[in-house]
């Protein structure tokens, strides 16, 4: 009766050993693999020491084999745990289909330790690209700066939808802000390392959620059936964003976030921020916007004001809106924005003069720009204008021009 | 022959193809961590094939050989896994 037991044990041990090698050999990533290694290695080995237990059957085997078996109940886990700790940080790839990571944010992982070049870069769906002429109105090339923070991605998937047409290339540029992430401040004595450790790990996070970000649009923009390139850039953010915008009709930038992802920005600063940069053609977009009906300029009266406007006329965007120019209270500004008027209706724009002017520095009559009219706004070389100014607090879509 | 024996031969047998499994996946990667379970599982493996020689060939002393590699196996594995662990932080520090 004992040697028939004991054959099947060290049968079956041998048989549990066989699925944790072909468990090691054939399943997707090494969280799995180690899974199968060491539950299915303890049993499988634990029964054929039992089965040897049985087969001598004396207390010296008996002792021997109890001995072993619990030094394996004991090494083994403590074994896999420090092995699949360090195969998380060290960034052992993931099987795509891990529906948790629950260690995301809680260890460092040095997956996404990329060089800061083109992350991805898909083929153009051609098939999917519509054909014939370009509807009017729509933009031609779209840059979407992937900030991250309250509201990113619905703004900037709401703004997309907005302002994109079936013909429309978007590029999704993932920026970190290396100068403002990777600042430690003053730092105690003794704390270099410490401060050090926690900006690596700063980084190390920042890139994670730029990366989630950049998927999570990717898979917006190819369910608007939009062709998209996406780039992942680290250094000084102004910069680079004002280099990669100059070659995009509209750059899209989410109201309240910056591309220092990890820190926390009051309230209107990321704003305030996009429109120190004067990057002609930039949609602060707000989570929710529609596509705008109707667009709203505000003119202060000055030449920089009607540059403003001619580039706005000059995009080719939002064609066939219509729109108001409404002059701010300042010197000559009813006379500049009833130029522009003339000057939109020669490009073919239903224009109309807006009244009354509107008192600089106060807050703009928000109504006029809730729902579907898009407020317009002259942009100022190295600041903000006054109409920018009256206008940043209120959470609404704001194009730059 | 016994049932023993054609339970010892078969076993042997079976235990031979998984170390074969094992040592392509050890050998193939295709990360260091994969390597480390494979190694791993060939430690609890070659346990396994100590206690089946022991019980062939009547010798229980080889079972204290099989302690032994159970023992060099778990040293082994903790000491890839920090060396993995401190390539990976080392990597980052050398980044900036």
């Amino acid at each position: 009766m004992s040697e028939i037991l004991a054959a099947a044990l060290i049968l079956g041990g041998a048989v549990v050993a066989l699925i944790a090698a072909i468990g090691v050999a054939r399943l997707p990533d090494a969280f799995l693999r180690m899974h199968a290694a060491t539950k299915a290695g303890v049993v499988g080995a634990g029964f054929m020491l039992l089965g040897l237990g049985l087969a001598f059957g004396t207390g010296e085997a008996w002792l021997r084999v109890g001995l072993i078996i619990a030094f394996l109940l004991v090494t083994v886990p403590l074994a896999s745990h420090a092995l699949g700790r360090a195969a998380y940080v060290g960034g052992a790839p993931m099987w795509g289909e891990t529906a948790l990571d629950e260690l995301r944010g809680v260890l460092p992982r040095a997956t996404l330790d990329a060089a800061p070049v083109l992350r991805t870069s898909l083929p153009e769906p051609a098939a999917r690209r519509a054909q014939g002429p370009l509807p009017p109105g729509a933009a031609r090339r779209v840059l979407l700066g992937l900030a991250q923070g309250p509201g990113a991605e619905a703004a900037l998937r709401d703004g997309l939808l907005a302002v994109a047409g079936a013909r429309t290339e978007v590029t999704l540029l993932s920026l970190l802000c290396t100068p403002s992430l990777a600042s430690t401040g003053p730092v105690p004595l003794g704390g270099a390392f410490h401060a050090k450790r926690l900006v690596e790990r700063r980084m190390a996070q920042a890139r994670e959620s730029a990366a989630l970000l950049a998927h999570a649009l990717e898979r917006h923009c190819d369910a608007a059936g939009l062709a998209f390139r996406t780039r992942h850039e680290e250094g000084d953010a102004r910069l680079l964003l004002a280099r990669a915008a100059a070659h995009h009709d509209l750059t899209l930038l989410p109201r309240d976030a910056w591309f220092d992802q990890a820190l926390v920005l009051p309230e209107g600063e990321a704003a305030a921020r996009a429109a120190r940069l004067a990057l002609r053609g930039a949609l602060i977009a707000v989570p929710g916007m529609a596509p705008p009906r109707a667009l709203h300029f505000l003119h202060e009266g000055d030449p920089d004001s009607g540059e403003s406007l001619k580039h706005l006329l000059g995009l080719g965007l939002f064609g066939g809106l219509a729109l108001t120019i409404t002059p701010l209270e300042a010197p000559g500004a009813v006379e500049a924005a009833e130029e522009g008027v003339a000057l939109a209706r020669a490009h073919g724009w239903a224009a109309a003069l807006g009244t009354p002017p509107l008192p600089p520095d106060h807050p703009a009559p928000l109504a006029a720009f809730s729902g579907a009219v898009l407020a317009v706004l002259p942009v100022r070389a190295g600041g903000a204008s006054r109409a920018w100014r009256s206008l940043r607090d209120a959470p609404i879509p704001v194009l730059l021009v | 022959m016994s049932l023993l024996g054609i339970a010892m031969a078969l076993a042997g047998l079976l235990l031979a193809i998984a170390v074969g499994l094992t040592g392509w996946r050890m050998l193939r990667g295709p990360g260091i961590a994969d390597r480390a379970v494979a190694l791993d599982l060939l430690g609890l493996l070659a346990v396994a094939g100590v206690a089946l020689a022991a019980l062939a060939g009547g010798h229980l002393a080889l079972l204290d050989i099989a302690l032994g590699l159970g023992l060099v196996g778990f040293i082994g594995t903790v000491g890839i896994a920090a060396f993995i662990e401190r390539a990976a932080r080392g990597g980052e520090k050398g980044d900036e």
